[in-house]
């Protein structure tokens, strides 16, 4: 089931590291990109060029790193469950339970609110449903990169804020600037991105994913960026 | 197998029952010839053409045809030694409930027409990797046995054995008219032997593997390919345990040509884009199970959910498992059959309480019920609200340790009892358990037949009150006549165990581990449970004397099994000496020591006809 996506198939070269992915110098044609929801059948291949043994020894790695009790005497005979039922629960629990048992909490701030508050990314399926959420918890519009230009197009609409995040380096970025693709490969280094990698099945998982490599959101004003 | 002296109630004919009759096919002290002349006397006008004896005799075997339960025929062939040819001939299927209590060549010498075999073998707590690799239970010379004796035989059940693929062979080989074969917790097979039985029988109707290892070797066979290409005969072919991936192509062709296929249960290879594909071809089928049940996109695109609901409203599906990879967005496409189910196995799904309540909602018919704890007690409640009609509920644990979080409590299992009045199975995994909890199940469930605990903790109390759990377990056996099986768990005394003595008069089966103070507690249960036939005991105090205090009731059983308590090679022995017709096993998990007071790692005592077995491994003594 777990198996490795140790893929010969390689990038194609419109997604290597070095195009440009500014949305301003975008090669797509619409000046509105629709967000997240987007063919990454191709961005699924890319970062993912790990050969079948290297990701088979970090999911071996992975597993034995789950410690089974804490206890001096972890019995494997009792509880009086058949073993066939406790590895296919375990595997269920290392992999779909870290996909979805796992919460990631960031903080959101507001600037020019002192208090922030918190979201679990885990419950969001993509940036538009971050910047829905986010939205209704401060009841501003805000906007990100990618649809700026649309905005600035229409007529009129302005939003009022635009969402950032603090990366691992500790800069702030503006979300939406940096297609799946990039990022998947900025964050390549983090293990639970590589245990996930193998049993993927599931386009979700990237955006997950690599924003557990997020620390913090911000919302800054317009006029500042 | 004694015989009994002639019946007191006159039969109906003047026949004396004592004699052999016809044909003599046992060797008897004294032969009685019948009067082959002027028959006066009943039985139907024997006259110059049968004796009255052996018209009595077709007769007899005629009724007795209509004698299905076991119980019944032993009864009947007390009777006399006439109705004990009478019912060996009639006797259709024939249970075997330990493999090594008799031998294969006796049991075919006495059952001349069997058509239905059922084999056990292992201990069940070989499930829990107690019993060593290599212990036995072999099929081999049963098959073997068998294949000569009953060439019109239709079906093989068996459980706990090891069965290779010769045999599996010798199998599909031996029975021409071959129907049904179910392995449960049955090893030592691959899919060469599956490809084997598709192949040569092909009337087969049943293929059921349930929860078997299968041997994963280098080559796999194509063995679904192998059954024959016209229509089958299949009515359920269940394989979910088979975990090496198959050719689901020939699965589809399979299908497509089996009209009598009711129950497909495939392995977690099998995504929801491939069975909805096999849902449209077998639109008849009543058991499903539903592999990963979750999307693997092939050409067609990654499936919607409301395509697969649609797949399910079209059918007429009862009973649905599987769900071995779940996506639960995928689970709404379920609902349209929930109204309809009877049997939902969630138990490798690991679901959250809001994940389940929208399906259970539904379910208001449902009977059997397998589950994880993940759903917590609060799921558990959302059952209890809906599925009044609930007779089977188990609840297994995500995290099988003991210091897990659990998710599910006494609170679950009291919300339970308060909702399904009707249940009559209970299999319930949890960290913390509280003796009102226990209670209240015992007085709101009073159908209860099977009672099984695991408090996962060892030794642990009342997680209200920190008193054992005596009175919990004392209430069920108090409340729940008609109990007979019993598996205890957290801190227990010898109280528990005066209360299972006293009431369990019905408990055949009594699982015990980490409990009890004394040896009282053995002996409690052997003086009080008269139909004790299985008990198995680990990790628990009891010494030699406990042991010996069963010396009067062990032929009653099935057997004992005892791994881990305070017993030594000294009481073993003497048990050993003094009931000859016992096979006395001892186990030991470090063969260093030598000695009568050395003590005893594992005990697996039985009674049997057979006398020591001759395929035991090295690290079995036969005392």
């Amino acid at each position: 089931m777990a198996e490795c996506m140790g893929s010969d198939d390689r990038p194609s070269p419109s997604s290597s590291m070095d195009s440009s992915t500014h949305p301003a110098l975008s090669t797509t044609s619409s000046a509105c990109r629709p967000p997240a929801r987007r063919d990454l059948s191709t961005d699924l291949q890319l970062g993912l060029c790990l050969s079948s043994t290297s990701s088979s020894s970090l999911l071996q790695a992975a597993t034995e790193s789950i410690p089974s009790t804490p206890r001096n005497q972890a019995l494997s005979d009792w509880p009086p469950i058949k073993p066939f039922l406790r590895s296919a629960l375990q595997k269920a629990s290392v992999v779909g339970g870290a996909r979805r048992r796992r919460t990631l909490f960031v903080k959101v701030y507001m600037e020019g609110v002192p208090i922030g508050r918190k979201l679990d990314l885990l419950l969001l399926d993509g940036y538009d449903s971050l910047l829905v959420k986010l939205c209704h918890m401060f009841n501003t519009p805000i906007t990100y990169a990618d649809v700026m230009e649309c905005h600035q197009q229409v007529s009129g609409h302005k939003a009022a804020h635009v969402l950032t995040y603090e990366d691992k380096d500790g800069d702030w970025m503006m979300v939406g600037d940096v297609p799946w693709e990039y990022v998947l490969i900025y964050f390549t280094g983090h293990l639970h991105f590589i245990l996930l990698i193998i049993s993927l099945t599931h386009v979700y998982c990237f955006y997950r994913l690599f924003l557990t490599s997020v620390k913090k959101l911000r919302i800054a004003r317009m006029d500042k960026c | 197998m004694r015989d009994a002296e002639e019946g007191s109630e006159s039969p109906p004919s003047q026949m004396s029952g004592d004699g052999p009759g016809g044909s003599g096919g046992e060797s008897e002290s004294d032969r009685w010839m019948p009067d082959l002349r002027g028959g006066n006397g009943g039985g139907g006008g024997g006259g110059r053409w049968a004796p009255p004896d052996q018209v009595l005799e077709n007769v007899l075997e005629s009724v007795l045809e209509f004698l299905t339960a076991a119980r019944d025929r032993n009864a009947a062939s007390l009777v006399c030694r006439s109705w004990y040819r009478a019912e060996a001939q009639t006797r259709r299927e024939l249970f075997i409930g330990n493999c090594y209590a008799v031998s294969p060549r006796r049991a075919v010498e006495r059952f001349g027409g069997v058509r239905d075999v059922v084999l056990k073998g292992k201990p069940r707590f070989a499930d829990f990797s107690l019993v060593p690799y290599g212990w036995g239970a072999y099929v081999s010379p049963w098959v073997a046995a068998l294949g000569p004796a009953y060439p019109r035989l239709e079906r093989i059940c068996l459980k706990r054995m090891t069965v290779s693929n010769d045999d599996l062979a010798l199998i599909a080989k031996s029975f021409p008219l071959f129907k049904e074969l179910s392995l449960v917790c049955c090893e030592g097979f691959s899919t060469h032997g599956l490809a084997a039985i598709a192949e040569w029988c092909r009337y087969l109707r049943v293929l059921d593997l349930i929860e078997d290892y299968i041997d994963e070797e280098d080559e796999l066979v194509d063995w679904i390919s192998k059954f024959p290409e016209s229509n089958t005969s299949l009515e359920s072919l269940v394989f979910d345990c088979v975990s090496v991936p198959f050719n689901f192509e020939a699965l589809e062709a399979l299908v497509a040509r089996s009209p009598a296929l009711r129950r497909l249960r495939v392995n977690h290879h099998v995504p929801v884009e491939q069975l909805r594909s096999l849902m449209a071809k077998a639109p008849q089928l009543t058991h499903l199970g539903t592999g990963a049940f979750r999307s693997e996109p092939g050409p067609g695109g990654v499936l919607s959910v409301s395509e697969l609901a649609t797949s399910f409203a079209a059918s007429r599906l009862l009973c649905l498992s599987g769900f071995r990879d779940v996506n639960p967005e995928y689970l709404p496409a379920i609902h349209p059959v929930c109204v309809n189910l009877t049997s939902l196995n969630f138990s490798f799904a690991s679901l959250t309480a809001e994940e389940l309540i929208p399906v259970i909602r539904n379910c208001a018919r449902l009977r059997t019920f397998w589950v994880l704890d993940t759903v917590g007690d609060e799921g558990l409640r959302a059952v209890a609200e809906t599925c009044s009609d609930l007779r089977e509920l188990r609840v297994f644990p995500l995290n099988a340790t003991e210091d897990s979080e659990g998710s599910v409590s006494d609170v679950g299992l009291q919300a339970i009892s308060e909702g399904c009045h009707k249940l009559e199975l209970i299999l319930y995994f949890c960290q913390r358990m509280t003796n009102a909890a226990v209670i209240a199940m015992s007085k709101n469930c009073p159908d209860l037949v099977t009672f099984r605990l695991c408090i996962m903790g060892r030794h642990r109390p009342d997680r209200i009150t920190g008193e054992p759990m005596d009175d919990g377990f004392g209430a069920i056996v108090m409340n729940c006549k008609k109990l007979t099986r019993l598996s205890v768990s957290g801190l227990l005394t010898d109280k528990a165990f005066a209360y299972i003595g006293k009431y369990g008069k019905l408990i055949k089966t009594l699982s015990v581990a980490f409990a009890g103070n004394t040896d009282m507690s053995l002996q409690f249960v052997f003086e009080g449970c008269t139909r004790l036939q299985k008990l198995e005991v680990r990790d628990s105090p009891f010494s030699d004397k406990g042991l010996l205090s069963g010396l009067s009731y062990f032929y009653n059983m099935r057997f004992l099994w005892m791994n881990s308590c305070k017993l030594t090679m000294r009481g073993c022995r003497d048990v050993a000496q003094q009931m000859p017709d016992l096979v006395v096993e001892v186990m030991k998990d470090h063969p260093d020591d030598e000695g009568e007071m050395e003590t005893v790692d594992k005990l697996y005592l039985y009674r049997s006809l057979a006398g020591p077995r001759n395929d035991a491994p090295p690290f079995v003594n036969i005392l």
